[in-house]
């Protein structure tokens, strides 16, 4: 009795330990290296508190929970608040099942199940996958012995949410075929009733468990047959090699996973910062993570411009050809808005409102962006298209964490009070003059209108000379460069493409720079001494911060 | 029995309650003569007795200083009085409405709101100045088709073709875009009204195609694209429910830098084509199909002997799109023996006066057109110039009818089945996000009443809901996702 009871005891705190271990790792995990995938699902919805909204949401498979999942994810604006949710989902998703098991290996399993469960909450992930499992789980661990329940219960999940949950419950618990039923019935009801404007495929195969229902994800699938593994073969799973090679496999498939979605992380991240405009962070961020990717790039660039750095700093960081300066539009809300960040603070407001307006479009599933509404009434207002403006921040007023912002920028609307805003009296300043047709062609002469615009030879200056640099087109460069703007503090680069270019025309000669930049002078004349010898010389590499080392070999 | 009279009384006290709260509202409210500061002007505006409630809600500017609106509608000449509150809109019962309608020719409105004051800690009503509307006998089709979109760009999310009742507000989905893996929808077209007999395209996605539903059947055109050098773009429907007059755009958009105005959409070349649906043959002639002109927006008339167009000579469109204006203009059409006229007929030369003419959509008695005018271009739903012109083909008099038009854009419109409706899209309420509204024309004079904002069960989702309300057409049946297969 009493060796029985101790056991217990034991089992108890072991599972108090390792429940509390995982709860830590889980939460430090989603708030100390994964903010930025946090901040991306929270800012590519918009959990408005209006009826129409919900109704909306109620109309499709799922609903419910999918309602739930985006309610906790809005609180992801705030990554030490929102942690608290994707890893409390985990850790109970691998107690509930490691309980059902009553095994300590299969804390193992648990691990593998928590690992999965993370991956729910990644990128085009949304959190309703999670918690449909998680429903599904609760049921499974309650063992319902009547079929009366269990086919009520099946019902109900499947309702809630969704029918692949419904089915993966019924599978994991039945023991009569009849039972399967349920789930089918409710999927019928619905892809003929309220969800038939979904396709068939789209509504069975979870389409409120991620961002792009075309575009089907493993996760609830692996979590789903899991569930169903465990329900079905309690006593195969619960034994030690079974949950050593779940085991295995879980930090296998989670590693590959985490190192790919890492390099994600860091962008989303890049990306993060640039809407909170904290321009210093994004250098440091660029400093400490090679970039990697052509967005990662174009926040680090607007970041140098916006601190008035570029021109000293543009090639001390990997560039990838002008559209780390000047976005393409692309079909993609993430890249998209990225683009409008630059064209928004480069003062090209159309652009920057038509690439976030693209942006939010873009979104798969057809959610509304907060990030984009938000930055669709900013371009609104500093256009003065009060009108439109006061349309979404009525939009932005019906959601928790924007509520605040919306009735200050309302409040300023009504009393003609928007260029107290330095952000918005700032990009005013900046905005072209002259109206025109937006072409990413003849993009330079774009820039050049904004720099007789703002005249203060400003970041729009600065952007025009970079993008000759990235475009290594020297005539360019030369048509615009103006050397008294910068009087004596003009930027090295800038520098070094004029006497590059000068060089190249025979109108400049080494000796005579020597006498007015002798470091800069020194280091052009070493790099053409070593390129002319053996343009595959390794030694060439300590030249790769120059914009010479960036003309001969990108 | 003791139980049943415990009810009553509870019922009795709740009523009590309710009605003496409205008079209270009454009582305290602060009387002014101003206009009520509401969503959409309903102040004059013209009704049809089978009309949906007009529900009431604060202007946005005000909406979030509100604490309550209350309406009551009165039949001044029946004594008659019915009323409604809500926290941000009315949501006034729809039996107690009709029933009010029945018999009434004019309503009056008196609109309180409970306004939060700058100077006072509890929020006071305010009764404003009461408004009158009219109540005509002539009554209006059952249901309106639109598309509903984010008024964008090129890239689109969900989107979708919908359905209201008139008479109830309330909305169904004819075909959302979820079901077409995320492809286009658009230029829905009605043969005479008709839930029967309707066209659609439907662009990348899982089904791209011109969807055409005729004599119970449902399929795609064999559209020979190649041939025609495009898709089939704006349609119309003949009178016989057999043959569609398309036009075939190559089409680009443009986007402003600096501009209120944010997309211009231009035509490289364009030509009309008549399809008839049983042969699947396309006709056309040299006055629809030149080099040297771009002719779009086809329209036939109602008795189907006419076919309507606008016209433009044809330019350069990469330095020369603010130089385009089309003419609206005419052709006669045989749909026996599917010929087209060779004579041509300038309705309205507008280049001649520096406007350009867009979709123009002949009255049911053929005796009016309806039209587009704009500064120039052809698509004159992104001009904030936009404005609704009436062509009276008797007379041969153009008139610019202030009482529909505003000072922002005014584009797509629609004719009721007798022609004394019309409903049109425009942009008047911000700039950007397109509504319907109805207005009553009177054949006799030829000019409209006062429009109104199409009422909807939720008056709140136009400022809710992401949308623009695209292409309003009324319908005289119900139309369900079961009538579409693919």
């Amino acid at each position: 009795m009493n060796s029985s009871l101790k056991h217990r005891n034991h089992l108890l705190s072991t599972t108090t330990t390792t429940l509390l271990a995982a709860s830590i790792v889980a939460y430090l995990f989603f708030a100390l290296f994964y903010w930025g995938h946090l901040n991306y699902s929270e800012q590519m919805q918009m959990f408005m508190y209006n009826e129409t909204y919900i109704k909306h949401l109620l109309q499709q498979p799922g609903g419910l929970i999918s309602i739930v999942a985006r309610w906790f994810t809005q609180w992801y604006i705030n990554p030490w608040i929102g942690a608290i949710f994707p890893s409390t989902i985990s850790v109970l998703f691998g107690f509930l099942i490691s309980k059902k098991i009553s095994n300590r290996n299969t804390y193992f399993i648990s691990a593998f199940l928590l690992m999965v469960m993370m991956h729910f909450t990644l990128k085009d992930h949304m959190m309703a996958g999670a918690m449909a499992m998680l429903l599904t789980t609760c049921c499974l661990f309650a063992d319902i012995k009547s079929p009366v329940w269990r086919i009520a219960s099946s019902t109900a999940i499947s309702v809630i949410a969704g029918p692949l949950a419904g089915l993966t419950y019924t599978l994991s618990s039945f023991h009569r075929i009849y039972e399967l039923l349920p789930p089918l019935l409710v999927f019928t009801l619905f892809q003929t009733t309220v969800s038939s404007q979904y396709s068939f495929i789209v509504n069975f195969l979870g389409c409120e468990y991620y961002r792009d229902s075309l575009e089907l994800r493993y996760e609830p699938y692996i979590t789903g047959l899991f569930i169903i593994f465990i329900g079905q073969f309690r006593r195969v799973a619960a034994k030690g090699y079974v949950a050593y090679v779940l085991c295995a496999l879980s930090v296998i498939a989670f590693s590959i996973s985490a190192f790919t979605s890492r390099a994600e992380e860091v962008v989303l991240q890049y990306d993060k910062l640039a809407r909170q405009q904290r321009w210093n962070d994004i250098i440091h961020l660029a400093d400490k993570h090679p970039l990697s990717s052509k967005t990662a790039a174009l926040y680090t660039n607007l970041s140098l411009a916006q601190t008035g750095r570029i021109g000293d700093k543009l090639f001390h960081y990997e560039q990838f050809g002008e559209e780390c300066l000047i976005p393409r539009f692309m079909i993609d809300p993430f890249t998209a808005m990225a683009g409008a960040e630059v064209f928004y603070w480069l003062g090209l407001v159309n652009t920057a409102e038509r690439f976030t307006f693209e942006a939010q479009e873009a979104i798969p599933n057809g959610d509304k962006s907060v990030r984009a509404i938000k930055k669709l009434a900013q371009c609104n207002i500093i256009k003065g298209d009060y009108k439109v403006a006061m349309r979404y921040l009525s939009m932005l007023k019906q959601t928790a964490c924007y509520r605040r912002w919306a009735t200050q920028a309302e409040e300023y609307i009504k009393n003609d009070r928007s260029d107290d805003v330095a952000e918005w009296s700032t990009i005013r300043k900046r905005m072209i003059n002259d109206d025109n047709y937006f072409s990413e062609r003849d993009f330079d002469k774009t820039l050049a209108q904004l720099v007789v615009t703002s005249s203060d030879f400003g970041i729009s200056y600065n952007y025009l000379l970079s993008l000759s640099l990235l475009k290594k087109d020297l005539q360019m460069f030369k048509e615009y460069y103006r050397p008294q703007v910068f009087k004596d503090k003009t930027p090295l680069y800038y520098k070094e493409a004029y006497i590059y270019n000068m060089l190249n025309d025979g109108s400049l000669h080494l000796k005579e720079l020597q006498k007015s930049d002798h470091t800069l002078a020194n280091r052009i004349q070493s790099f053409i001494q070593m390129y002319q010898a053996n343009p595959d010389d390794s030694r060439l590499s300590q030249f790769k911060d120059m914009f010479i080392w960036y003309v001969a070999y990108k | 029995m003791v139980r049943s009279l415990q009810i009553k009384s509870i019922l009795l006290i709740t009523l009590i309650s309710l009605y003496s709260c409205q008079t209270d509202i009454r009582n305290k409210a602060v009387v002014t003569n101003e206009q009520p500061p509401i969503y959409s002007d309903i102040d004059s505006i013209v009704i049809p007795r089978n009309i949906a409630p007009l529900n009431i809600m604060p202007s946005i500017d005000i909406l979030s200083d509100c604490e309550g609106v209350f309406v009551e509608i009165l039949d001044p000449d029946n004594m008659r009085i019915i009323e409604s509150e809500g926290e941000k809109s009315t949501k006034i019962n729809l039996e107690e409405w009709r029933s009010l309608l029945k018999k009434a020719n004019r309503l009056q409105i008196t609109i309180y709101i409970n306004k939060k004051q700058p100077t006072q800690k509890e929020p006071v009503w305010e009764r404003y100045r009461p408004l009158t509307v009219f109540v005509s006998n002539v009554e209006i089709e059952p249901w309106v088709a639109y598309r509903k979109i984010a008024p964008g760009y090129e890239v689109y999310g969900k989107m979708g073709i919908y359905q209201r009742s008139l008479e109830t507000g309330s909305e169904h989905i004819i075909l959302e875009n979820s079901k077409t893996h995320n492809g286009c929808l658009n230029c829905h077209c009605f043969s005479n009204h008709s839930g029967a007999t309707f066209s659609l395209h439907l662009r990348g996605g899982s089904n791209p195609g011109t969807f055409i539903k005729r004599n119970g059947t449902d399929r795609f055109a064999n559209v020979p694209k190649e041939e025609l050098g495009g898709s089939f773009v704006y349609p119309s429907w003949h009178c016989d429910g057999r043959h569609i007059a398309y036009s075939v755009n190559k089409t680009q958009q443009m986007f402003h830098t600096k501009s209120h105005k944010r997309i211009e959409v231009v035509d490289h070349w364009s030509k009309i084509v008549v399809f008839d649906t049983e042969t699947e043959k396309y006709t056309t002639n040299t006055i629809l199909s030149s080099d040297s002109v771009f002719v779009t927006f086809p329209s036939f008339s109602p008795d189907g002997n006419w076919l309507y167009y606008c016209k433009a000579k044809a330019v350069d469109i990469a330095s020369e799109s603010q130089n385009v204006r089309y003419a609206l203009c005419r052709t006669p059409f045989d749909a026996q023996s599917n010929t087209i006229g060779s004579e041509e007929e300038i309705l309205f030369d507008a280049p001649s006066r520096g406007l350009s003419a867009t979709f123009p959509r002949v009255s049911p008695d053929g005796d009016f057109v309806a039209f587009c005018l704009c500064r120039y271009g052809q698509f004159s739903i992104w001009h904030p110039e936009s404005d609704i012109a009436i062509l009276d083909l008797n007379k041969g008099t153009i008139r610019v009818d202030n009482n529909i038009n505003s000072s922002d854009t005014e584009s797509y419109h629609s004719w009721s089945h007798d022609g004394k409706w019309m409903i049109f899209s425009t942009r008047r309420a911000n700039g950007l996000f397109t509504q319907p509204y109805i207005a009553h024309f009177d054949l006799t004079t030829g000019s409209f009443s006062k429009p109104f904002l199409m009422p909807i069960e939720r008056i709140e989702d136009y400022n809710d809901e992401f949308y623009s309300y695209n292409v309003p057409e009324f319908v005289s049946d119900k139309i369900t996702s079961q009538d579409i297969c693919f």
